[in-house]
């Protein structure tokens, strides 16, 4: 279920792209918040074009 | 969620640890930072990246749990290609290259089983994959070696993937090597090929580039233009018109992709478009997409009188006999007031659907009243008045498509004649 959760929390935010809300802080705070929620952290490699 | 952007240099580092090499790439770390998957790219729908994300969090067959697989038994052929192919996908040609030939070192003879590609659909075994990626991987480097993709070709002369050895080195000669190097590549390529229209595009593509040879260029043309004749493609199209440009041939030009080829390509369009609509109505299925497509056709042809019949159709269909009526309604029939066959057409269409009766009836009998001499206006005025359940009326003008029609045709409406005395006689 917590995976369930996480994946739709993904699609909202990816469905809303300009409204974002990536994660404020670093990659390594990222990872440490994931190990704390027992989640993956999710990076989306971007460039502007 | 968290965003790199190559172009920060906080970004950039995080691209950089990866060794990112495209975008957009999606990665999934677990919380001791360790790659669990990847994809590169987007396809869409969004139900398909929606499916991957799924997997991604499920860890079905990603990275981490192939690694997982490859620690328990290693000899297994299937999970080496697996992360080969991670590799791959991420542009890591390198650590592919090592995984390949550990698929080949374990495999030499090819019978561990096989491996379906996803876009091609071309399933061949492990190995031979493995081998054709290895030949192949390097042939978007500046300088391509094309000798091991010549080695792949001549070893598995009969294999499906020979063709897609070809259209990769037709990269490098479409764009960087040297006029006579393309010219040599390219006869070989399309004299293997010499009937996929694709093929001989590249080739035209390069000579459009070069500006030569025209004389070539022209006999190119004119062999794509009969391939695709039954379905020209707009982008084909403008490089035919480039290439008679470029010749002098204007007229050539404008007829492959001048104004009338492009309205009709509009025009086939809102047909196909109008097609898929009731298709699906029809179906029962896709009834939103149908609709969307429906109103699409008629932002694309909204003077066309099949497309409007059409599109009244799909609205009908679907329970919109306001919107139906709104776009082949009374307003209609008053526009095309002169016009026999646009009034026949409007009346027959609402005879079928058993809807807006009174206004077919006046549609059809104005149809007669301007073409008295054509026998299926009468029949389509028969029909109507049928519907109404007039049947005097419907056989009187039955009679008269009789009397006035072809041969052919008098079989079938004497056959109509008889089912409609017999439902008369039913009545009674």
């Amino acid at each position: 279920m917590k995976k369930a959760l996480m994946l739709s929390l993904v699609l909202v935010l990816a469905s809303t792209a300009s409204a974002q809300n990536w994660f404020k802080g670093s990659l390594d705070q990222a990872v440490a918040k994931a190990k704390t929620d027992h989640k993956l952290v999710l990076i989306d490699f971007y460039s502007y074009t | 969620m968290f965003r790199a952007v190559s172009q920060q240099s906080d970004g950039s580092a995080v691209f950089k640890k990866f060794g990112i090499r495209g975008t957009p790439t999606t990665m999934a770390l677990d919380g001791d930072g360790a790659e669990v998957d990847w994809f590169v790219g987007y396809d869409p729908p969004a139900e398909k990246f929606q499916a991957s994300l799924q997997k991604m969090v499920d860890g079905t067959e990603t990275f981490k749990a192939l690694t997982a697989a490859y620690a328990k038994n290693p000899k297994d052929v299937a999970t080496v290609f697996k992360i080969a192919r991670k590799w791959s996908e991420r542009h890591d040609e390198s650590k592919a290259a090592e995984k390949y030939k550990e698929v080949i070192a374990l495999d030499p003879k090819g019978t561990a089983g096989s491996y379906t590609q996803e876009y091609t659909k071309i399933t061949a075994p492990y190995t031979v994959l493995a081998e054709f990626y290895l030949a192949t991987g390097g042939l978007m480097e500046q300088k391509p070696d094309m000798a091991p993709v010549r080695a792949f070709i001549a070893k598995y002369p009969n294999s499906k993937l020979v063709k897609q050895a070809y259209d990769l080195m037709g990269y490098y000669f479409s764009y960087q090597a040297p006029k006579e190097e393309a010219a040599q590549f390219f006869a070989e390529y399309a004299g293997k090929y010499p009937d996929d229209p694709i093929v001989l595009y590249h080739w035209l593509s390069r000579i459009s580039r070069d500006k030569e040879p025209l004389d070539k260029g022209i006999e190119l043309a004119a062999k794509i233009e009969e391939l695709t004749d039954f379905n020209p493609d707009p982008s084909i199209n403008q490089l035919l018109a480039q290439i008679y440009t470029l010749k002098g041939d204007k007229t050539k030009a404008e007829e492959l992709y001048g104004k009338a080829f492009m309205e009709n390509q509009v025009s086939s369009f809102a047909f196909n478009l109008v097609g898929y609509a009731n298709y699906w109505l029809a179906q029962n299925a896709n009834q939103d997409s149908a609709l969307a497509m429906a109103e699409t056709a008629l932002k694309l042809e909204p003077e066309n009188s099949y497309i409007l019949q059409q599109a009244a159709n799909a609205y009908s269909k679907s329970g919109k006999e306001a919107k139906a009526l709104e776009i082949y309604g009374p307003a209609f029939a008053k526009k095309n007031a002169t016009d026999p066959t646009a009034l026949y057409s409007y009346a027959g269409f609402w005879a079928r659907q058993g809807k807006n009766l009174d206004e077919a009836l006046a549609a059809a009998k104005k149809a007669v009243e301007l073409m008295p001499g054509a026998s299926y206006l009468w029949n389509t005025l028969s029909l109507v008045h049928e519907k109404t359940k007039n049947y005097p009326e419907a056989i009187k003008a039955k009679e008269k498509a009789i009397e006035l029609a072809p041969d052919a045709a008098k079989a079938t409406y004497k056959k109509d004649l008889e089912k409609l005395k017999a439902t008369v006689q039913e009545k009674k």
